[in-house]
């Protein structure tokens, strides 16, 4: 058996499958030697073909022998002590005389079941202690190192320093993969290679899954021929060399060196978060070989300068958050203040380009657009908003190359290269978007540029080939922007952020004054006219006035055309009140189909005037529905004044009332006036034909009796027939008061001497059992009214209140002076008045019964006992005199009617007066 | 005890004053039209004539005023029952007199119609 055949070796094929298992090489450099045992049973099962030159031991001499034989009892021990701690630990020191008498560095690893011992020689020349002092200061240097490039620069300075080598280039990965030189120290008869980026096909992914793991790796002499591992007969294990530092890279990697002009090199890798960032890599133009103490350096370099890299960067990373959270903050500020949000941001340019480090953005708020700096024209940002929001799908979406991906959008490229979307959720298309301009950058390749390159993808049916032509390359890229960063995605959110809660803060708001505000016309509601009430009230010299309006038959609406007509009907009633009561008056809505104007700065007169106004704009026909129909309304007014003298409240209240109830009963009555009209025609002849009708009767009758022609149940008879006669001629009576004309006379009179006039006429219509009591004040202004109407008013009431009693009871009149600022629905105003007063403490009415007591006919007595005409009498003989009248009632309390008669300025005469 | 005439179109009112009167003692001559009590007092002096108002064909007011251009010694009392074509009450009515020294609103009672009688009738004999 030759030396050649018995031992096995591994070739190596010039043209190597790119998946190849690089670390699996079976072979090491030469300027080192390698022995591996198995670790069961302590045999050397692989030795380095060039043991000899290097341990002065032969490698067929030590295969197959146990670890002693090699190297001796105390390193084999010592190499099995550290192996049983740890695994394997990486420089290990361990010194053994060589055959030249230099001292020998052991350092093991494992591979699977086998220990691998690197042996190489230690460079007495290089101890750490020499380079201990230049290693201090470098780390001291290290700590001025403001950014990740100075931090570089001192790094490749340092290290080339200790190393020695012609050149050393820090080398930063970018997130293409691509690599680009930031600092180099060389020797200056080198070209510079600064700025130059290589292509990321240049380190293959494997190579740098290698420099994560060993961070330290060296090649001493790129035309060096690997040497062979030998092995033992019985065991043909592909060793994994990846933990050596012996380790020969593949032929591919040493033709580029060799054709780069590099014979040796020393790369440490620089990693931040389980990533490789950079490297440092030494490169020299003759073989040189770096030691065990060298690597040890290096690679602590490389330890500190990752460290720092890491801190460095989030140093500078948290100095542009802090710039950039107080533009936001200045931003969330403005958005706060007072004003619409599109106002806020239309004073806020600068803080909103800042916060991105934009140069042009637009906003849509609400279909509304602004452009801010150097946007596209209005319709390429409409393109660009619709295009990402599409690509967005909701989400933040950042572009630096808008131009390239939709070459529709080429034009704009100058300004807007980068676009980033903030999408506004929830807001239809709301968003806004922020530009970046173009960065035009050269970029200088080595070599050529990577579109020369293999990219991952096609690897896997071509071979790499080693890089054969070094010159530069240029390359010219256009259609990018410097590219948007976490930080800037992270801002524009906050951003989103702060306008949520701007938005949902103002809604609260609003919220919050709708409270105010009646639901369906918009208009304040009661709390909100008390509020401005009492407020108004207390500015002194300001006149206030209550305008009243009442609506009437709303109900009737509703029920025949539906709420919704009746809800448009009050919505209409409160634009045309809002416009014809103007800017300076409050208008609100109390309530169903009431509503209140409160004027300011307004007399009674003008007032009046207005109210005036507001009834014909309420007069005019409402289309509703396609059909027009007019409303009944009733409005009435009281003064609001700071002086004891009117009382607001009690003016206010009446006023009120005045507007409520003359609606109802004038609505009323008007009806049964025209029906009466209608028949009024013919009333007077009804009217005659009965009393015609009754004048037998009545006489035949009486005459009967008298003359006895009849007697016993016959007499009672005819006392029944002659009641009956006089009561249909009470009832045609009633009737025909009720629809007469006007009166046309009016006389002045002392309210006083009135009511006692009146006295015997009332005091003789209504049992003895009821009690009057009559008060009067000493002295009253004169009235002018109509004799006859007062007595058929006192005449009316006073029945009603002994019907009430039951003719046991309690009647009360009342005369006395009444001043309060007052215009009633005709806006006839007055401010002095007398007001009659008529109370009992009857059984009183509720509230529906009150709602009817002016309705012509409505009676709540039984049968035969009242004709339902008193009241609408009395409230049409009231009207005529220019009163107001007031029905107060509860029931088992009794009712309370108060008629308010205007003053007469004039003298009291007994003279005829003809007025009206 | 006094002659009087009654001019009235509804025959039984007419009778019924009629009755009423002639009861208390009084000559009642009737009339069912201001023509018939026309020509019945251009005949012969009453001492009191008592005529409805609104009657069709002339009305009572024409026979006031010519009944008393002839008689001038005769009372007339007028007695209505509402004016027919009016709308309303009949307040205005005390206002006008129609000419008559009385006037009587239908339907009144007997004791009303005989007291006025007496009273209009006084002033005849005083003068």
């Amino acid at each position: 058996m030759t030396v050649s055949q018995e031992f096995h070796t591994q070739g190596i094929a010039h043209d190597v499958d790119p998946h190849e298992l690089i670390q699996v090489s079976g072979a090491i450099q030469p300027h080192g030697a390698l022995l591996a045992v198995l670790v069961d049973s302590g045999l050397v099962t692989h030795a380095s073909a060039n043991l000899f030159a290097i341990l002065g031991r032969r490698a067929e001499a030590v295969l197959g022998k146990p670890l002693e034989s090699a190297i001796g009892e105390v390193a084999s021990r010592a190499l099995q002590d550290a192996e049983s701690s740890n695994g394997f630990e990486l420089y290990r020191l361990h010194a053994l005389p060589g055959p030249g008498g230099d001292a020998l560095h052991l350092r093991s690893f494992r591979s699977d079941r086998h220990l691998c011992i690197d042996i190489e020689p230690v460079d007495a020349k290089f101890t750490q202690g020499q380079h201990a002092s230049v290693r201090q200061s470098i780390m001291e240097t290290f700590e001025h190192a403001a950014d990740s490039i100075k931090l570089c620069e001192i790094a490749v300075r340092g290290l080339k320093t200790i190393a020695g080598y012609d050149r050393v280039m820090a080398y930063r990965f970018g997130e293409d993969g691509h690599g680009k030189v930031i600092a180099e120290a060389r020797e200056p008869h080198l070209d510079s290679v600064m700025g130059l980026r290589y292509p990321a096909a240049d380190i293959s992914p494997q190579a740098r899954q290698q420099y994560l793991r060993q961070r330290v790796t060296g090649i001493a002499d790129s035309s060096h021929w690997p040497v062979l591992l030998l092995e033992a007969s019985d065991d043909h294990t592909l060793l994994d060399l990846t933990d050596s530092s012996l380790r020969s890279v593949s032929p591919v990697d040493l033709e580029c060196m060799h054709n780069m002009h590099i014979a040796a090199s020393l790369t440490i890798g620089l990693t931040h978060r389980q990533n490789l960032w950079g490297m440092l890599i030494c490169h020299h133009e003759s073989p040189r070989v770096a030691g065990p103490e060298l690597r040890a350096v290096a690679g602590t370099i490389g330890q500190v300068v990752s460290l720092l890299l890491g801190s460095l960067e989030e140093a500078e990373l948290l100095a542009a958050r802090i710039e950039r959270m107080t533009i936001l903050r200045a931003l969330t500020e403005r958005l706060a203040a007072d004003g619409s949000l599109m106002d806020a941001f239309a004073a806020a340019e600068p803080e909103l380009l800042g916060l991105v480090g934009a140069t042009g953005a637009v906003l849509r708020l609400s279909g509304k657009v602004l452009r801010f700096g150097r946007a596209p024209s209005p319709s390429e940002a409409e393109r660009a908003l619709a295009v990402l929001h599409s690509e967005a799908g909701g989400d933040l979406l950042a572009v630096d190359d808008l131009s390239l991906r939709y070459p529709d959008l080429a034009s704009c490229a100058g300004e807007a290269s980068g676009a980033l979307l903030l999408p506004f959720v929830g807001g239809a298309d709301d968003a806004i978007l922020w530009f970046r301009p173009e960065l035009a950058q050269t970029i200088a390749w080595i070599g050529n540029t990577p579109e020369h390159a293999i990219s991952d993808s096609v690897v896997a049916t071509e071979s790499i080939s080693p890089r054969s032509s070094f010159g530069t390359c240029k390359e010219i890229v256009t259609g990018h922007s410097a590219p948007w960063v976490e930080a800037d995605l992270a801002l524009a959110r906050d951003l989103w952020s702060a306008i949520k809660a701007e938005v949902a803060k103002r809604a609260k708001a609003e919220l919050l004054e709708l409270r105010r505000y009646d639901p369906l016309t918009r208009l304040p509601n009661r709390a909100l006219l008390q509020e401005r009430l009492a407020e108004a009230r207390k500015e002194a010299g300001t006149a206030l006035t209550l305008l009243f309006l009442s609506l009437d038959e709303t109900k009737k609406i509703n029920e025949t055309m539906g709420y919704a007509a009746g809800d448009e009907l009050l919505i209409e009633v409160a634009r045309r009140l809002v416009a014809t009561a103007g800017p300076g008056n409050l208008a609100a809505r109390l309530g169903g189909a009431e509503f209140v104007v409160l004027c300011r700065g307004l007399q009674l007169g003008e007032a009046a005037e207005l109210g005036e106004d507001i009834r014909r704009a309420v007069a005019a026909p409402f289309e509703i529905g396609g059909r027009l129909f007019h409303v009944a309304s009733g409005v009435g007014i009281a003064a609001v004044d700071q002086s004891d003298m009117l009382d607001p409240e009690g003016a206010a209240d009446f006023a009120m009332h005045e507007a409520i109830t003359m609606v109802g009963a004038k609505h009323r009555a008007e009806s049964q006036r025209q029906k009466m009209e209608t028949l009024g025609r013919t009333m007077g002849g009804v009217a005659h034909e009965i009393n015609n009708m009754l004048q037998p009767i009545a006489l035949l009758a009486q005459d009967v009796i008298d003359k006895e022609l009849v007697v016993g149940e016959g007499r009672q008879h005819l006392d029944v027939v002659l009641d009956c006669s006089k009561k249909a001629r009470q009832i045609i009576g009633d009737m025909l008061a009720f629809s007469r004309p006007p009166v046309s006379t009016m006389e002045t009179h002392d309210p006083v001497a009135l009511l006692h006039d009146s006295l015997p006429i009332v005091r003789q219509a209504v049992p003895p059992s009821l009690v009057l009591s009559i008060q009067t004040e000493g002295h009253l202004p004169p009235v002018k009214m109509n004799r006859t109407a007062f007595v058929q008013i006192l005449l009316n009431l006073a029945i009603n209140a002994a019907a009430a009693t039951g003719g046991q009871g309690e009647l009360t009149i009342t005369l006395e002076e009444d001043v309060r600022g007052f215009a009633d629905a005709e806006m006839r105003q007055q401010t002095s008045f007398v007001r009659l007063r008529v109370a009992d403490n009857g059984c009183g009415m509720d509230k529906a019964t009150l709602d009817r007591a002016f309705e012509p006919f409505f009676t709540t007595k039984p049968v035969g006992q009242g004709t339902g005409l008193g009241l609408p009498v009395v409230y049409g003989l009231v009207r005529e005199m220019g009163a107001t009248i007031v029905l107060a009632s509860e029931p088992d309390h009794g009712t309370t009617v108060t008629i308010l008669i205007p003053a007469n300025s004039g003298e009291a005469q007994n003279g005829v007066d003809t007025g009206h | 005890m006094a002659s009087i005439l009654v001019i009235e179109d509804v025959p039984a009112v007419l009778l019924s004053i009629k009755i009423v009167l002639e009861g208390h003692g009084h000559k009642v001559t009737s009339a069912q039209t201001g023509e018939q009590g026309l020509t019945l007092l251009r005949a012969t002096p009453f001492d009191l004539v008592i005529t409805d108002i609104w009657m069709p064909g002339s009305n009572g007011v024409d026979v006031i005023r010519e009944g008393r251009a002839r008689s001038p010694r005769t009372r007339f009392m007028a007695i209505t029952g509402g004016d027919p074509n009016s709308r309303g009450s009949r307040d205005g009515l005390h206002q006008q007199d129609f000419g008559a020294d009385h006037i009587l609103l239908k339907p009144f009672e007997k004791d009303e119609l005989l007291k006025t009688v007496s009273r209009v009738l006084e002033r005849v004999a005083s003068i």
